[in-house]
């Protein structure tokens, strides 16, 4: 459930990872529009009627709808972008726009691969030196850490 | 150097964890299948309770006059047992139905908002704890019909309808946030390559109902705020003395009541557009006609609220609209009926219980449908209207619609949920015993309409006598297969023939072909290979 992205360029590399999301931020908006637009409409018509009082849960409902969405989409929406060349590895997080953001000296740097959770079933993949360690791709699956701990290994060892 | 250090161990852990032990695991739970056998189980809780009401009533008809009950007390029978039935067992069962498959269906490993989730299923046993309350205090329980039209509900009403009016409340919080939390899930958390043409159908119908539910929720939650503030605030939106208008809270009530009736059966489509290929193993025929068909439903319920209040008094053009508009609704409805029955035709057919449901849900719905038809002409309506021929129409669609997609739902999933098989031979003779005792209760109703006896009252003229008593009997027995039934459900838990990962042989789906039976309690903690 994640699109691992490796972007090779002459001498570095980088890895977009994103949890899977079956719908762009764009319909999401869209649809949120069209469906606020049906309830308003329907909380309006009863207002011209003079039923005044459905307009105001129309109004929280879709306040709570747009946040639940909203809630939803930080967690499919967010990204990590991964760059690394002969010097540093750069690791970014956040949604649309970088929130957090980690450097590491390439030639120090150590891929951390180990089993959690109960009976090791859960993988937890880190990238650090010197004890400081960030965890990436937190939302992928374990074959999907698996695939991306092969490609960051080998493409530590090529730089 | 690194200028942050970031360990997440622990909250990874937390995805990884079985089932809690005891009491508490169904207290805080946030896992789908969990909250899905909850809210199942409520659902059969309200049924029994519902069907107790039902009960009552019935021995009251059994015979004319009046031998068990004040008139009062089963005016509250009878308003009770509508509001349970409607928002204890119905709803609460598709949304039940919802949580288990939807997450399987899609491929996703849960809810979109779990937490939400428990919340929506915990706020209803209070809401129907308060509801059921009522019925013990001075005033007695809510006597003003399901519908609670003012000034019955308003001007007239008994000290316990405020409490009426929070449970309903709490019940249109917890239809939102479950609805809300739907949406999110079927939207976001599809597997890669399961396309929205791809969903199978059940998902898409309960895609259609939660929009349908985030739109007409506003407006009940809207009309009982009214009912409360014309009881204690000196408003009068529904009191023609104030200058407000009771047809007016008729015309809001239904614009949610109708389409909550679409509410209530169109999961139940879905149901059956799996059911009907798995045991005619031939795929649904029509699959974007039905997707479209759902949805052209959905959009005329908005459209037709008016058909139920034809005698109210209004213009000839306003009767004309509404007829045309009801009409029109049997053309979408029709499509589904003969999708099913094409998909059905030169199948290779076998008919084990949950085929035996769905059968009987096509048969005895698309009864509920013509008479829904008849009373949907506005002339004809006027003779039918608040005649014992409308409790038979909506009962052929509710309870031979709706609850009987349901049961056919238990049938075809349990052995998925559980691990273990039913019992073939105790599912056939429930259903048998269920299908004969539903026509000898409610086929006579329609007779007894035609012949002029109004619904909601305890005593009727002696003319009505023989049908009520057949009626009656009916009722006690398909009251009596139920609660076999909960033998059946019980004996299914508990152990059984083990069943295959597919089940059925001809079943197909995420949930047949990915999972085991019974699947892991985190299913798809890996995405799915979607045909």
């Amino acid at each position: 459930m994640v699109s691992i992205d490796k972007v090779n360029t002459s001498d570095s590399y980088r890895f977009v990872l994103s949890p899977n999301c079956s719908i762009s931020w764009h319909e999401l908006v869209l649809l949120y529009i069209f469906t606020c637009v049906v309830a308003l409409a329907i909380g309006i018509f009863f207002t011209i009627q003079g039923m005044w009082l459905v307009l105001p849960f129309s109004g929280l409902e879709m306040l709570a709808l747009g946040a639940c969405l909203y809630l939803t989409s930080r967690k499919v929406y967010r990204k990590e972008v991964i760059t690394l060349d002969q010097r540093r590895i750069r690791i970014e997080k956040g949604v649309q726009q970088v929130s957090q953001s980690w450097e590491f000296e390439t030639p120090w740097i150590r891929l951390i691969d180990e089993q959690t959770g109960a009976r090791d079933r859960q993988r937890k993949l880190a990238i650090g030196s010197h004890g400081n360690y960030v965890e990436v791709g937190a939302f992928l699956d374990n074959s999907e850490k698996e695939r991306l701990a092969f490609q960051l290994k080998d493409c530590i060892i090529r730089v | 150097m690194s200028s942050e250090i970031t360990h997440d161990a622990a909250h990874d852990e937390h995805d990884h964890h079985g089932p809690a032990k005891g009491l508490m695991r169904w207290v805080t739970t946030t896992n789908h299948k969990d909250i899905g056998t909850l809210y199942l189980w409520l659902s059969f809780i309200m049924l029994l309770y519902g069907g107790s009401m039902a009960m009552i009533i019935r021995l009251e008809l059994f015979q004319p006059g009046l031998q068990w009950v004040e008139p009062h007390f089963f005016n509250q029978m009878t308003t009770m047992h509508g509001l349970v039935m409607v928002f204890g067992a119905i709803m609460p069962a598709f949304v039940g139905l919802a949580n288990w498959l939807v997450p399987m269906m899609i491929g996703a490993p849960d809810m979109a908002l779990p937490r939400l989730n428990n919340w929506s299923f915990w706020l209803l046993p209070f809401a129907f704890g308060i509801l059921a309350s009522t019925t013990f205090m001075e005033s007695g329980a809510p006597a003003f019909g399901w519908t609670f039209y003012a000034p019955l509900s308003t001007t007239y009403a008994p000290d316990s309808t405020d409490f009426f009016i929070f449970a309903v409340h709490l019940m249109g919080i917890s239809s939102v946030m479950g609805s809300i939390n739907i949406i999110a899930t079927i939207l976001n958390m599809r597997a890669p390559g399961m396309t929205l043409m791809k969903m199978p159908l059940f998902v898409w119908t309960w895609l259609i109902t939660a929009y349908l539910l985030i739109a007409v929720m506003p407006v009940l939650a809207g009309a009982v705020t009214m009912m409360l503030t014309d009881r204690h605030f000196g408003t009068s939106f529904f009191d023609a003395a104030g200058g407000g208008d009771p047809v007016m809270f008729q015309h809001i009530f239904w614009f949610f009541g109708h389409p909550e009736v679409y509410i209530m059966i169109l999961p139940a489509f879905g149901i059956i557009s799996a059911i009907i290929p798995t045991f005619a193993r031939k795929p649904l025929f029509g699959y974007s006609s039905m997707v479209y068909a759902t949805a052209s439903i959905a959009i005329l319920s908005f459209m037709v609220w008016a058909h139920h209040m034809f005698t109210v008094g209004m213009p000839v053009a306003g009767e004309l609209y509404f007829m045309y508009a009801t009409i029109l609704i049997s053309i979408p409805t029709g499509v589904k009926v003969f999708n099913w029955v094409t998909t059905m035709w030169k199948g290779s057919m076998t008919f084990e219980t949950p085929m035996l449901w769905a059968l009987g849900f096509i048969v005895m719905f698309t009864i509920g449908g013509f008479s829904g038809l008849m009373l949907g002409v506005a002339p004809v309506d006027t003779q039918y209207h608040d005649t014992y021929f409308v409790v038979a129409h909506f009962h052929y669609v509710l309870v031979t619609g709706a609850l009987y997609s349901i049961i056919a739902a238990f049938y075809y999933w349990v052995p998925k949920w559980t691990g273990h098989m039913y019992n073939e031979t105790l599912g056939k003779i429930h259903f048998w015993w269920s299908t004969i005792a539903v026509n000898v209760l409610f086929f006579p109703q329609h007779f007894l309409g035609l012949a002029g006896m109004p619904r909601r009252i305890p005593d009727y003229s002696l003319q009505f006598a023989e049908f009520n008593m057949i009626s009656s009997i009916g009722g006690f027995a398909f009251g009596l297969a139920q609660v076999f039934f909960l033998y059946i459900v019980i004996k299914t838990i508990r152990g059984g023939e083990k069943a295959t990962d597919r089940v059925w042989e001809g079943a197909t789906g995420l949930e047949f072909e990915q999972l085991p039976s019974p699947p892991p309690y985190h299913s798809f903690t890996e995405a799915p290979p979607v045909r």
